[in-house]
């Protein structure tokens, strides 16, 4: 048999190789092969630098790094919006969750007045948040979509991210090893 | 009452391809030969049963039945009529059923047609065409059912998706699919030649027929695709190398070069196994972009309702369907080659350049389609391969491709040159150079890419023109009375179609290279520029459509001297049954030019968003691939007229 | 060579540049823009140096929208490709290479943001592959070359022209064909027959199997005289809900500390979906009535609705108000386990839920609700789903259907037959079944949109089968139909004490105005003055009605008694619930 015809069927099997595996994956329902891995990972968190909201809910003016509120431990920083519904959806995980770790809130493209609406109703899990609203402190941290939640390790690099909604299945099977991770 | 008749006929039918694909063996290992001209009456019912089937879905639509499921998700009574017919192929199911129709409608085609084929080998491509019918149908009956009954009855349905109400819905998918489905019947005989282990110059006249039908209408389902792209998604462009353009362009490319080396075949006898393959090649790529259309394993703008499980159906059908066949052909394929000697300088080896070429593009573009896919799967690197990568790649093979089309026509069969060949080619070349440098007198920031272009279509512009007035002019010369005669039978297919490419790529350069783009907030009576143009946004008002509510823009265009030259009337449409919006472009086509707008958000007080395009000949690329079209209708139809001829002389 | 050329040649020559400088003067025309315009997104984002701000849309051109399908940020309108072009802009103006804005947008977004991938490890493939073929395939072309040789030998296949080949190939077929049917007449009578009858046998037995047999005769021009119907009956009922909304303004206004008039907002705007106006107006009623538990349920409902489905702190506490009060308050109850739902908290939900679904009828809206909330819940915590046992469909309801036998107007012996094996079916039958006569009964009811009568019964079936919205409509056409007073008395009775929806309610409060004179006064009318009052929360007009009847009563009478009891329950609570009879 010549070897030349049977590379027509030998790349028909890759590539049909190719094609079931990957549908395959999608049946599968393969959340992670969904999102896009953010190349931040293992690498120090960017700037936060950003107006930060006081407890009065009126916007300050001056910047500061919102990093600094936490030291030495590790932190939350989940980007958010008061008009987007997934975040309304997580807002009361992030509740219960703000009790075993800090977390700091980033209100993309938000207004201080619907913000503190959003934080009566669904509650204020958030030690410091800052306001990015021209999405440029978005952009440094790779973000696509609203929400997102970015986990710091102590030393303040990131050490996972999840776009979407993050609730107690991702957080036990995508940070919580990450943080053990961290302390070994 | 008509559609369990419809779903019956459907039923009916899956069980004759089944024994439309058996027959013919039992046919050809027994004595019961009749069982041959049997599977071609068979192929006949097979087709009118599809076809009734059709009709009481299309049936369904009209009178907005929605206990059919398929009707109660994808129609709503308020629908205009023409959009609840279009409708029925709007969506995986119906549409299904339309791929199948037209396959029947094909082997039926054969059936009746090409009378002086041997009956044995009729028998078996329809044999082959009932195996491919019957694992649609199993596929469409018990996986996708269009005649699927619901037990809850809805008052109305759940509409259809505004994009699709549109007129591009009711010719883009069947003319595609006449293309698609054209290439199953290449495919059919190349694997019953397989089968037979005979192929030869008949074979090849026989197939060319059925491949530049295929050709034709996959050239006229991409450019309708293409028009309706550029129309309808309101972003001005007509290609977006997206994975679903790219399935279709695949098996065209395919396609084009199956045409051409079938060819070889026909006068030479040469290039036979290579025939045999891209035969099996085109129609699997065809099942491949029907695959990545309705699997979702590639997002695509254009994809309609994806679905994982029906993909790994459709991959199952590919497998069954063309698996076999490529081990026949590592198998037999060895067999059909005959090596007859082949010079530089020959008709041959242009067409096997054009081969090769067409060829490298098509698995350009299968790379770059499944690249990002085989590496997530083997690495988990998610990279996207978008148009820069085709524009770098797939245009220099395509450049190249026109130097061939250049050369081509002017070489002869076995050995040498078309007389004046050489004087041809020192002209056009002569046209070319000058064209380029006045273009590069006039505007020195065109990129090298640009000025190629340029340069290279007017020389295949101009070796086209010269070359079919050198011939007639000696044509002339050398005959008397039977000059029109002789001059009929000259190969216009091929000429317009080459002439069509010409065209096409005036517009593909013009609008890429001097298109126009203004983008403005804009109020009532103020004034934008494009280009020498200026626009005025007149007004805007609300407008009742039959089923939906439109904004509409009033856009005055005025030229250098503030004349009013014409009007656009972009618009927003807001569908309630569908709780969606639409953007419809306004549009005004000049031969020379399009004006483009796009009416975006806004209100009163801010202005509206407005976008405007100026695109010079986007309109030839239409009528460049309605030419290229025609070109292979003109020749298929010298084909089938001379089959007539020949046969009446027959029987004289 | 050129000055031989024919006349046409040297034609075409000329038209050729005519075209060709007609596309110049296009080109002259336009450069000029190209450099000043050179098209930017908004006027806002424009780069004010026109090479930069070309650069900026051939690089935006090059990055993929993240957030599309399949669309560069240069085409896209999407928040983040207008972020991305700025940020692209900025980069420019900072003085950085694209190379290294490439870079850089790839470092946060990774390599999948790049249109043109980078030339890197993993691209080795797709960039070196389009050279790869190019060299495969010249090798194998070259092969051909080198394998041939150059003498043209006449083959045989070339000599044989076309018509002879066919001349033969039709004789053949000719004669395959007559020496064939001989023998094929000779074997087969049988399979002549067997054949097209295997076929038909095969295609009606899998036909039978996937196809809807039963569903032969069903004709969709039937529905359409329906579907006309129910959408005129949408935009009356839609007028309808509009104009009792503006009434119940004007009455609001005129009386604003009318606690009807403010119940009556509140309904009227759930109906026409303006929930601000609901949720004042039920804030309203709250004050007025001093915090009565209907209305609590109601609010907290409402704010949820509000807030997207989370239930609110504010609609928390609410429910926990209203459940300290009233163990069994169906709207508190759902509430309630939707808000443990969203705190994670899946179990207790899932009890909760258990807990309303004892309550309410199999087939109503909510229970539908309930069953997707429970299977959702169930399968986040990943325990079996728990079986829900529903309130069984009250026996009465065969009464009404048995009752109006003619109206439903079916066929005798089939519906005698499914009533007196009523007992035995499923549950999910039952229902079926009264659906199936109620739609009958609304058919036939259509005909004679006078019968009163008809229309409570309607009403009544409909409410078995917890189709409130369909049972408020349905007392809405016996409002119609309406011939005497005692009829306006029993449709009152039967929205107070029977249904008492919202928009019942509503019904029962603006009948009760329309009667007049001796009636008035009469016992019936008075109880359910009060019933009204009691059921909209005001206490005291309730107490203040029934009081009048007691006193004009033989304190001895066992109604008297009961009524006593109803009068102290109301006066010791609060909330204006009665005790379990």
């Amino acid at each position: 048999m010549n070897i030349r015809f049977l590379l027509p069927i030998g790349i028909f099997l890759a590539l049909v190789t190719i094609s079931a595996v990957s549908m395959l994956s999608m049946l599968n329902g393969d959340q992670a092969s969904k999102q896009l891995p953010s190349p931040l990972i293992g690498k120090k968190a960017p700037d936060l630098i950003l107006a930060p909201l006081n407890t009065t809910l009126s916007t300050s003016q001056k910047k500061s790094d919102l990093k600094q509120s936490v030291e030495n431990e590790p932190f939350l920083v989940n980007f958010f919006a008061s008009w987007c519904a997934p975040c309304q959806k997580e807002a009361p995980f992030l509740n219960k969750l703000s009790n075993k770790i800090p977390i700091i809130g980033v209100a993309y493209k938000d207004r201080s007045d619907e913000l503190a609406i959003f934080l009566e109703r669904f509650g204020d899990p958030f030690i410091k948040i800052g306001f990015d609203n021209d999405g440029k402190t978005a952009i440094n941290w790779g973000v696509y979509g609203i929400p997102e939640t970015f986990l710091i390790s102590n030393e303040g690099k990131i050490i996972a991210r999840h776009a979407g909604e993050i609730t107690n299945e991702v957080f036990n099977s995508l940070f919580i090893p990450s943080i053990q991770e961290m302390i070994r | 009452m008509i559609v369990e008749l419809g779903h019956f006929c459907l039923v009916l039918a899956f069980v004759l391809s089944l024994s439309q694909s058996v027959f013919p063996i039992f046919a050809s290992n027994s004595n019961f030969k009749q069982l041959h001209s049997i599977t071609l009456r068979m192929s006949l019912l097979n087709a009118f049963c599809v076809a009734l089937s059709f009709m009481s879905l299309i049936w369904a639509f009209i009178v907005s039945d929605f206990s059919v499921s398929l009707v109660a998700e994808h129609s709503h009574s308020s629908k205009p009529m023409i959009y609840k017919i279009s409708g029925t192929w709007g969506n995986h199911e119906g549409s299904l059923l339309m791929w199948i129709l037209i396959l029947s409608i094909f082997g039926a085609g054969l059936a009746l047609t090409q009378k002086t084929m041997p009956i044995s080998q009729k028998s078996l491509i329809l044999g082959i065409q009932g195996s491919i019918g019957s694992a649609f149908l199993a596929f469409s009956l018990f996986t996708s059912n269009p005649f699927k009954r619901l037990s809850n009855i809805p008052l109305n349905g759940n509409g259809l998706n505004p994009v699709l109400q549109d007129i591009g819905l009711a010719l883009h998918p069947p003319t595609l699919y006449v293309g698609y489905v054209g290439l199953s019947l290449a495919f059919s005989f190349a694997v019953a030649a397989l089968l037979t282990n005979s192929f030869d110059k008949n074979w090849a006249r026989y197939m060319r027929v059925w491949v530049q039908i295929a050709w034709c209408a996959l050239t006229l389902g991409i450019g309708l695709g293409s028009w309706w792209a550029y129309y309808e998604l309101g972003w001005g462009g007509w290609w977006f190398w997206d994975p679903v353009e790219n399935a279709s362009l695949m098996p065209w490319l395919a396609a084009t070069a199956l045409l051409h080396s079938v060819i070889v075949v026909e006068q030479r006898e040469q290039l036979k196994s290579w025939t045999v393959l891209l035969a099996i090649i085109g129609f699997s790529l065809s099942l491949l972009g029907t695959f990545i259309v309705r699997s979702g394993l590639l997002t695509s703008v254009h994809s309609f309702a994806s679905d994982p499980t029906r993909g790994l159906f459709i991959l199952g059908i590919l497998i069954i369907s063309i698996g076999p066949p490529l081990i026949l052909f590592a198998i037999r394929g060895p067999k059909l080659k005959t090596d007859g000697p082949l010079v530089l300088v020959s008709r041959e080896t242009a067409l096997i350049a054009n081969n090769f070429l067409l060829i490298c593009a098509a698995i350009v573009v299968l790379i770059g389609t499944f690249y990002p896919i085989a590496l997530e799967v083997a690495t988990g690197i998610k990279i996207t391969v978008g148009p820069p990568y085709f524009d770098a790649t797939f245009n220099p093979i395509m450049g190249l491709l026109l130097i061939i089309i250049g050369i081509g026509p002017f070489m002869i069969w076995r050995q040498g040159l078309t007389p004046k060949a050489k004087h041809i080619w020192t002209i056009s070349v002569g046209i070319s150079l000058l064209t380029t440098f006045i273009f590069i007198q006039a505007n020195t920031s065109l990129s090298i890419g640009a000025l190629a272009g340029i340069s290279t279509v007017t020389w295949l512009g101009a070796t086209i023109i010269c070359g079919l007035v050198i011939k007639v002019r000696t044509l002339k010369r050398n005959s008397k009375s039977d000059f029109w005669q002789r001059l009929i039978r000259l190969q216009w297919g091929m000429w317009v179609a080459h002439f069509g490419i010409v065209i096409f790529l005036i517009g593909a350069l013009g609008e890429s290279v001097f298109k126009n783009e203004s983008v403005a907030r804009m109020h009532i009576g103020e004034e934008i520029q494009i280009g020498a143009e200026k626009a005025k946004l007149k007004s805007i008002f609300t407008r009742a459509g039959s089923n939906y509510e439109a904004l509409v823009a009033t856009l005055y265009i005025f030229d250098g001297q503030d004349n009013h030259i014409g009007t656009l009337y972009p618009e927003k449409r807001i569908y309630p049954v569908e709780r969606q919006t639409t953007t419809e472009a306004g549009i005004r086509h000049e031969l020379t030019h399009d004006y483009y707008a796009v009416l975006g958000d806004g209100n009163q007080t801010d202005g509206y968003t407005i976008r405007l395009y100026r695109k010079p000949f986007v309109s030839w690329i239409w009528f460049g691939i309605i030419l290229m079209a025609s070109g292979a209708a003109v020749s298929a139809l010298t084909k089938f007229n001379n089959h007539k001829k020949s046969l009446k002389a027959l029987q004289s | 060579m050129m000055f031989k050329l024919s006349l046409i040649v040297k034609l075409f020559i000329v038209l050729f540049f005519l075209t060709i400088v007609s596309f110049i003067n296009d080109k002259i025309d336009i450069s000029g823009f190209l450099v000043k315009n050179a098209s930017a997104i908004t006027a806002e984002e424009m780069l004010s140096d026109p090479i930069l701000e070309k650069r900026a849309r051939n690089i935006s051109a090059k990055l993929r929208c993240l957030v599309c399908q399949n669309q560069s940020i240069d085409e896209s309108d999407a928040e983040l490709a207008v972020d991305l072009r700025r940020q692209v802009r900025e980069y420019l103006e900072d003085g950085m290479t694209n190379k290294q804005i490439f870079k850089a947008l790839a470092e946060k977004y990774g390599e999948f943001v790049l249109l043109s991938p980078t030339f890197q490890p993993a691209t080795y493939l797709l960039w070196g592959a389009p050279l790869l073929i190019l060299a495969i395939g010249i090798l194998l072309i070259a092969n051909l070359f080198s394998s041939s040789k150059i003498n043209f030998p006449k083959s045989s296949s070339d000599t044989k022209v076309f018509p002879e080949l066919m001349t033969i190939t039709c004789k053949q077929n000719k004669n395959d064909t007559e020496k064939n049917s001989v023998r094929y007449t000779q074997i087969s009578t049988i399979s002549r027959l067997a054949l097209p009858v295997l076929i038909l046998l095969l295609s009606v037995g899998i036909y039978l199997s996937i196809g809807s047999p039963d569903l032969i005769d069903y004709s969709p021009s039937d529905d359409n005289t329906l579907r006309a119907q129910a959408e005129n009956e949408l935009l009356e009922k839609n007028q309808l809900a509009l104009k009792s909304f503006e009434e119940a303004k004007k009455r609001v206004e005129k009386n604003p500390d009318s606690l009807s008039a403010q119940f009556m907002l509140a309904a009227t705007a759930s109906q026409i979906g303006s929930i601000e106006v609901e949720i004042s107006a039920l804030k309203k009623a709250l004050l007025l009535s001093e915090g009565d538990s209907r209305i609590k349920s109601q609010l907290a409902e409402t704010l949820t609705r509000q807030a997207n489905g989370q239930v609110t702190k504010a609609a928390s506490n609410l429910i926990s108000e209203v459940l300290k009060h009233d163990r069994k308050d169906i709207r508190a109850l759902y509430l309630r386990g939707l808000e443990l739902f969203q705190k994670g908290e899946l179990t207790d939900a899932i009890s909760y839920w258990k807990f309303t679904a004892e309550r309410i009828l199999p087939n109503s809206p909510l229970a539908d609700k309930i069953r997707a909330d429970v299977e959702q819940a169930a399968e986040l915590a990943k325990i079996e789903i728990p079986n829900l046992t529903f309130s069984s469909v009250p026996a009465f309801n065969i009464g009404v259907l048995k009752r109006e036998k003619n109206l439903i107007n079916v066929d005798n012996n089939t519906f005698e037959k499914k009533l007196s094996q009523f007992a035995t079916l499923s549950q999910n039958e039952q229902n079926q079944f009264i659906q199936q006569m109620t739609r009958r009964l609304l058919e036939n009811l259509r005909q004679q949109p006078d019968n009163f009568d008809g229309w409570l019964k309607l009403a009544q079936a409909y409410l078995s089968i917890s189709n409130f919205d369909l049972a408020d409509d349905a007392l809405i056409s016996a409002i119609n139909a309406l011939s005497s007073e005692e009829q306006r008395i029993s449709l009152i009775e039967f929205a107070l004490l029977s249904h008492s929806s919202p928009k019942s309610i509503q019904i029962a409060g603006s009948q009760l105005s329309k009667i007049s004179g001796e009636l008035k006064n009469s016992f019936s009318v008075k109880f359910l003055q009060g019933e009204y009052a009691r059921q909209i929360g005001d206490k005291k007009q309730a107490i203040r009605h029934w009081s009048d009847i007691l006193n004009r009563m033989p304190t001895e009478s066992n109604q008297a008694k009961t009524l006593q009891t109803y009068i102290n329950s109301l006066e010791n609570t609060s909330y204006g619930l009665l005790p379990n009879q």
